[in-house]
């Protein structure tokens, strides 16, 4: 079947029964997972072991898309993008889980390259886009797990104001993501 | 090697690893996320609602798959109970061993966020993309110290989202139940048309209900190749996917697709196509 014109959401659909499906949607966005890669790491062979490590990930988490952005499959796949360039610096080598499970790794080709927190600029300047007010609020939610009550009367202000606050960073956060993750 | 190489390369590793993954994965052993498990035991449910009243002629038709039928009602959580799943129908016999008609005690869980506007239904869609259960359902461990860099949180702030919209506990509860029952998507009084798969004990698709009215009570049910007539499974006998996208009663004016390649009797990973 000639899936060239498909959205990525119908691609994603048929590649629950058909590899072929999700090697057009590998083709439409390999270019732009590797240089988000490459921008952070710098390093090329690396990026493309996170490559590979991204789309065996969405390849195992495929049944889980949702088609919630007309089709597109760009937020979710630089989503887990992001997400196996966390657990690589979180545990100092490369990720490769989702290549083990499926038998795509060979021991030979291991890079020896540590990541390092430096691979991750760009989520702390996405941080540090947000409002001190904002940062605080999501530090006290996430961070340190507290209620929008507790919020509240930490930082005296009011339990929706809380709620607003740490909604909006949010927001912000998602924004500042997809828009890097587009350019990159 | 230059990279146009290394791309194609790697696009060929990855798809025959894909290719060998899609034949290897048998069924009792593949992950299920919450949502694919709810939906297999929201389908089995409604065989077992549907059916197990179902008088004695119908057993006739396919007995495997029906005696266990009140086994697997008996398996019912607890949670769906606490959901508001619990329903008490009652099925008549239209034409033994081939129709039935089914009336549900009450309405299946409508998603209220089909009220949202187009804007609040895009950032609700974003908030939810990609979400975090489905790193979570693939064993990938998420500390907390990381949650600054991680997307896959934001994206776990659905309520959050929807309480700024003015949600009530009581929507939120209506949004959940939905999620899980499989009926996310459907709001309210739109039922009419859906369709989902009857199936039997062994995992195997024996029929198919469609929904004929909007509050998803009254179901028009169809046991074997009269099911495939009625174009709302486009076979019988396919082993089930353990859930996954179109399984459990999403609103689609088509029949719930099965995979030819399930048809047989191995235990090869078919999914709804």
């Amino acid at each position: 079947m000639d899936h060239s014109k498909h959205s990525d959401a119908r691609l994603l659909f048929a590649s629950a029964h058909d590899d072929g499906a999700f090697r057009v949607l590998y083709d439409r966005y390999v270019d732009r997972i590797y240089r988000y890669h490459l921008k952070r790491c710098a390093d090329q062979d690396a990026a493309w072991d996170l490559v590979a490590e991204t789309f065996a990930q969405a390849w195992i988490v495929r049944r889980a898309f949702r088609d919630v952005t007309d089709g597109s499959a760009a937020p979710w796949l630089y989503g887990i993008a992001r997400n196996v360039l966390l657990q690589s610096v979180r545990r100092q080598r490369l990720e490769d889980g989702a290549r083990q499970r499926l038998g795509l790794l060979e021991r030979s080709e291991a890079h020896e390259v540590v990541p390092d927190e430096s691979w991750l600029d760009g989520a702390d300047e996405m941080l540090d886009g947000l409002s001190e007010n904002q940062r605080r609020a999501v530090e006290l939610r996430v961070l340190d797990d507290m209620s929008y009550e507790g919020i509240a009367g930490h930082l005296a202000i009011t339990p929706e104001t809380a709620r607003m606050r740490v909604h909006r960073a949010f927001k912000t956060l998602r924004d500042q993501y997809l828009r890097i993750g587009g350019e990159t | 090697m230059s990279n146009e190489i290394k791309r194609r390369e790697l696009g060929d590793r990855l798809q025959a690893a894909f290719a060998a993954d899609l034949q290897a994965q048998p069924v009792m052993t593949r992950l299920r996320t919450r949502h694919e498990r709810f939906a297999t035991r929201r389908a089995r449910w409604l065989l077992a609602t549907g059916l197990a009243l179902i008088t004695a002629p119908s057993l006739a038709y396919a007995a495997g798959a029906f005696t266990s039928a009140q086994s697997v009602a008996a398996s019912l959580p607890a949670s769906d109970v606490m959901l508001g799943l619990e329903q008490k129908p009652t099925c008549t016999v239209v034409q033994a061993g081939v129709r039935y008609s089914c009336i549900l005690s009450r309405a299946l869980p409508a998603d209220p966020t089909t009220q949202l506007t187009p804007e609040q239904s895009h950032e609700l869609a974003e908030a939810r993309t990609p979400g975090i259960e489905k790193y979570l359902a693939e064993g990938a461990a998420i500390s907390r110290p990381d949650w600054m860099r991680e997307q896959a949180l934001i994206a776990a702030s659905g309520h959050e989202l929807l309480k700024s919209f003015g949600f009530t506990d009581t929507q939120l509860q209506a949004y959940d139940a939905a999620l899980v029952a499989g009926t996310d998507g459907i709001g309210t009084g739109q039922f009419t048309g859906a369709v989902v798969p009857i199936v039997g004990a062994d995992d195997r698709i024996d029929g198919g209900c469609r929904a004929t009215d909007g509050n998803g009570t009254q179901w028009d049910c169809y046991l074997g190749q009269a099911a495939v007539n009625q174009q709302i499974v486009t076979a019988v006998g396919a082993t089930v996917p353990s859930g996954g996208v179109g399984y459990g009663p999403t609103v689609q004016k088509g029949p719930y697709v099965t995979n030819p390649c399930s048809s047989s009797t191995t235990a090869t990973v078919c999914m709804a196509g």
